[in-house]
């Protein structure tokens, strides 16, 4: 890695943080809304990319799962649902953002 | 004739007061809590966000450390330094002294002791009695760690149950338990690596030197850089390169990585952070790698 050098002079505009979540039923596509929202801000680094290219292949899928970004468990992974909220970071530079992705099914829905 | 300016809350000024909020909740509801302090990075802040809850008083809890005896020396210097400098009490466990008693058995003399740590940290649990674990666990260092509530109840044998986590509602939070059961409060839960390193350099904290660019002797395995230490020494067939690394997170010698790097400074680590394309542990804790699940694993073991 090559040193930093000349690190360039930007003015920070802080505009604090903002919180969301999402809602939704049982496989509406919240897990896999929030995995591409962070593959598109680019908060997805390479080595998790490749983790969950690996894992979708094992799981004898063609295309990238997305939903393995905020499905952590391995009973949510092997099950492709979500159990728990999940809790991810994203920042554009000028705002945190702290997204909580929710369980759809009703049974689950009640605990969080 | 003053000008009225719209006072807007920074991400790391609301980030820090959530901190001081979850500890100051912990005092008032726990009766006997602990704070764990490894001497790295995220407990540094951890720290500094205790003497903001409580300052000019002391600390309403102690400090501990679950050594592996695998340590840098670089970094337990520093965490009794520092403990000294807050002149608040630090207990250390160590690794050593559950494998003299019998409780934690190797199965070879060069296993990683990492796991081992849930088994002298629940001792140490028993042994003062402690209601309430602090820690510096981050939800966007691990998988698992984004699943966990800010208060994670443990069960009276340490595990950890993901699928009955409480509600935790807007500030509100639960640290409700009975004898023998613990909960572990995470005040950092919401900060990512790169907020860490900016509040490290807005307030000016000091760190242990192998944070920093340094010269090492390193060994090239399995896609990752070891360093040549007496507890991991090379192997035949190694080579071993003298190399300009720092480490971007510090377990102990056995699973820890650096990562080749010029940033000396906090602004250089800033900036080397923001446009990094490996996450902080991906890469650099051998301890994550060893199965697809292994921190959900030792969580349900009892780690912190």
């Amino acid at each position: 890695m090559s040193a930093i050098e000349n690190i360039p002079e930007v003015e920070a505009h802080d505009n604090g943080l903002l919180r969301f979540l999402t809602c939704g039923s049982v496989d509406d596509g919240k897990s896999t809304l929030i995995g591409r929202l962070l593959f598109d801000t680019k908060t997805i680094l390479a080595d998790t990319l490749h983790a969950i290219e690996r894992t979708s292949k094992k799981r004898g899928m063609e295309a990238i799962d997305l939903s393995l970004l905020t499905d952590g468990l391995q009973a949510e992974r092997e099950q492709g649902i979500t159990i728990d909220v999940a809790y991810r970071y994203f920042t554009t530079g000028t705002r945190k953002y702290i997204i909580a992705d929710a369980p759809g099914h009703e049974q689950i829905r009640a605990t969080w | 004739m003053t000008t009225l300016t719209k006072q807007t809350l920074s991400h790391l000024d609301w980030l820090e007061s959530e901190g001081i909020h979850i500890m100051r909740e912990v005092a008032g509801q726990c009766s006997n809590p602990v704070l764990l302090f490894s001497g790295g990075k995220d407990s540094i802040c951890m720290l500094r966000i205790a003497e903001k809850a409580f300052r000019p008083g002391k600390f309403p809890f102690p400090l501990m450390h679950i050594d592996t005896g695998h340590n840098y020396r670089e970094v337990i210097d520093f965490r009794d330094k520092r403990a000294a400098e807050l002149n608040e009490r630090l207990i250390v466990r160590s690794v050593e002294d559950s494998m003299a008693r019998g409780t934690v058995v190797l199965k070879s003399a060069e296993e990683s002791r990492n796991k081992h740590q849930s088994v002298t940290l629940l001792e140490a649990i028993e042994e003062f009695g402690f209601d309430a674990c602090i820690g510096g666990a981050r939800r966007d260092e691990e998988k698992a760690r984004a699943k966990e509530r800010i208060f994670s109840f443990r069960d009276e044998f340490g595990q950890w149950d993901p699928k009955n986590q409480r509600p935790e509602l807007w500030d509100l939070y639960n640290a409700r338990s009975f004898k023998g059961e613990n909960i572990r409060v995470f005040p950092i839960s919401n900060w990512t690596e790169f907020d860490v390193w900016q509040y490290i350099e807005r307030e000016n904290l000091e760190l242990p030197s192998i944070y920093f660019a340094h010269q090492r002797q390193i060994v090239r395995r399995q896609g990752g850089m070891l360093p040549v230490t007496d507890v991991t020494p090379a192997r035949p067939g190694d080579i071993i390169e003298n190399v300009r690394v720092r480490f971007r997170t510090v377990g102990d010698i056995s699973c820890t990585a650096p990562v080749e790097s010029d940033a000396d400074t906090v602004a250089k680590i800033i900036a080397e952070t923001a446009t990094t394309t490996i996450t902080e542990r991906g890469a650099t804790r051998l301890d994550d790698q060893t199965s697809e699940a292994s921190m959900e694993q030792r969580k349900k073991e009892g780690y912190f």
